[in-house]
């Protein structure tokens, strides 16, 4: 349904998103994932046809983002980062509007808005002017818009920031009950959102791809070591060194004078790590499990883990087995 | 007086091409008209629902009554209106960029104009909307004061035409300082800033106006030339000349287009 091959887009000298390359089939949801900044709302900018990319191109349902941009456009329903909306107007209204500016014919719009209203339980504040609505709300009409003209495709950039956790539960309902009958793109940096919606997901980097997969398979992979965080006073400046020689210890990072000690899943070391630490007369002041949740797990991959997880997916893969 | 009226053959051709067009495809040039109408009708109706176009008009009204009771009241015989054009004409030169400065820059500030440009809409249909939606307004603002010369059709003697012809003058003015503050307002997501640039372009026309009357040298001349403002003085004194419309248009035309690769390039930055 969505076919992208190499897109790359420059600002000047920075490069935004370097050689992407995916392909998302009908009725798929596709999860996006990566830090602010990744590339994310960019690729999803020219994929809606706002953008152009510097070099590649992107085909969606067969028509190509340059040559019929219009019709690239129709297939396409999207809900832009940070839910733009025309603030005064009524939310009837605006969807209405929308409704006519993408082609829904006039006989029938009022029903396709009042049935998208009910869909996404904006119907008991038709009447509100959008300005004067809560930002859960606004979120909930602009999903109302992205469907309002039965877009095959929905493009969703961070669909759920800002949400309130009820109202993120909810938001991510009403997207999986929408995946049944659209192919979704969607883009989000948080893990466990991926893994409760989405059946495909990118992780995506630095503007680069640097992972593609079933949420399952990556959270197994990203999940594969424990973090403990030490503080002493009188460190040597060979501390991460000696540390790292210590059985079960993967590997050492410093950050902001601690240091971050990784282990294998499951084998508890503090208890080592703190016998160590006195014995040498470092100074512990602090010993504290980092408890990975899926985010934390993600933001190490990003920030510099990800080569590794990759390697060891794709080791899996050729494999054939579980890690 | 005499309404001056010349056969172009320009108009002819351009009538044929039109046919032609349309005959190659009806419906998608209905379509399109239809796209622009919709976005034309969704700006007139943003700025009758805030309280900015009621603002503007009453003010806009009162000041055309003290002029015309000013105009009207001092030289009460066989006068001529023209000053009390002129002067409508300045007064819009003020408030014209006060409706347009938001008609791209708060798009671009707020975001919506992603949405809207993801749309299946094209930028000239944008623009052409955005355009039309407020020329929409001023055409309010204009029918507004009709009151004025109804007054003077009523109790005075005064030539049918020359009011024609001064409020066809009035519109298209409008029309060209409106085209200017789209373009001003397309070039920054700052309403300030887009108004203060259309402002400053549209002070600049006027002082060029100024100075083809005050200077009677060479600069002078050339000043006459490129004044919009001269083209349309014509008309407040009844002459219609089908090169004085199609100048109009032309302006018109220049700064939309100009406004319309401003949008575009988005696309190639």
């Amino acid at each position: 349904m969505v076919e992208v091959e190499q897109l790359t887009k420059k600002y000047g000298e920075v490069t935004a998103i370097k050689d992407v390359s995916f392909r998302v089939e009908r009725g798929d949801i596709l999860g996006f994932l990566g830090p602010n900044g990744a590339g994310k709302t960019t690729t999803m900018r020219i994929l809606t046809c706002f953008m152009a990319p510097t070099s590649g191109t992107a085909r969606v349902g067969g028509y190509d983002i340059f040559k019929d941009s219009l019709e690239v456009r129709r297939l396409i329903g999207y809900l832009p980062e940070g839910v733009p909306l025309y603030r005064d107007m009524a939310v009837r209204k605006y969807l209405l509007y929308c409704a006519a500016l993408r082609g829904v014919p006039r006989r029938g719009r009022e029903d396709r808005v009042d049935e998208v209203m009910a869909k996404t339980h904006v119907d008991e504040f038709a009447d509100k002017i959008i300005g004067k609505l809560s930002k859960g709300q606004r979120q909930r009409v602009g999903l109302a818009q992205a469907i309002v003209h039965d877009p095959p495709v929905l493009i969703l950039d961070e669909p759920t920031a800002s949400l309130d956790p009820a109202q993120t539960r909810e938001a991510r309902e009403l997207i999986r009950t929408l995946g049944k009958d659209h192919t979704i793109i969607l883009s989000t940096h948080i893990l466990a959102e991926v893994s409760m919606v989405c059946n495909r997901v990118i992780i995506i980097d630095g503007g680069e791809v640097k992972a593609v997969d079933t949420p399952d398979n990556l959270s197994r992979q990203i999940r594969q070591s424990d973090v403990i965080q030490l503080r002493f006073k009188r460190a040597p400046s060979d501390a991460a060194q000696q540390l790292r020689k210590l059985k079960g210890v993967q590997r050492v990072q410093q950050q902001d004078g601690a240091f971050m000690v990784e282990t294998s899943l499951d084998a508890d070391l503090r208890e080592e790590l703190a016998a160590f630490a006195v014995n040498k007369g470092w100074g512990l002041l602090e010993l504290r499990r980092m408890e990975l949740s899926l985010e934390d797990a993600f933001i190490e991959i990003t920030s510099g883990h990800v080569e590794r997880i990759v390697a060891a997916s794709s080791e899996a893969r050729q494999e054939g087995g579980t890690d | 007086m005499a309404v001056r009226q010349q056969s172009v053959p320009v108009a002819e051709r351009t009538t044929s091409q039109v046919q032609r067009a349309s005959r190659a495809g009806l419906a998608g040039l209905g379509a399109s008209l239809q796209t622009i109408g919709i976005i034309a009708l969704k700006e007139l109706r943003t700025y009758f629902t805030s309280w900015m176009a009621y603002a503007l008009i009453a003010v806009y009204l009162f000041i055309a009554g003290f002029i015309y009771w000013v105009v009207v009241g001092r030289m009460s015989h066989s006068l001529p209106l023209s000053p009390f054009f002129a002067e409508l004409a300045i007064i819009l030169m003020f408030i014209v960029p006060l409706l347009t400065m938001r008609l791209l820059a708060e798009e671009k500030s707020t975001g919506t104009v992603e949405l809207l440009l993801t749309s299946p809409v094209t930028d000239w249909q944008v623009v052409l909307g955005k355009f039309f939606g407020v020329f929409g307004v001023h055409t309010v603002l204009v029918l507004l004061t009709a009151h004025f010369p109804i007054m003077l059709f009523k109790w005075g003697n005064v030539d049918k035409g020359i009011i024609w012809s001064s409020y066809l003058s009035l519109w298209l003015t409008g029309g060209i300082f409106l085209s200017i503050g789209l373009w001003a307002s397309s070039l920054t997501d700052s309403q300030v800033v887009s108004g203060f640039l259309a402002f400053g372009v549209l002070l600049m026309l006027w002082l060029v106006n100024i100075f083809g009357f005050t200077m009677q040298n060479a600069f002078g001349e050339f000043c006459r030339h490129v004044s919009v403002l001269s083209h349309l003085e014509d008309m407040t004194s009844g002459v219609i000349d089908t090169k004085d419309l199609v100048y109009c248009v032309s302006v018109i035309g220049f700064f939309l287009f100009w406004a319309k690769q401003v949008l575009e390039s988005r696309k190639w930055k």
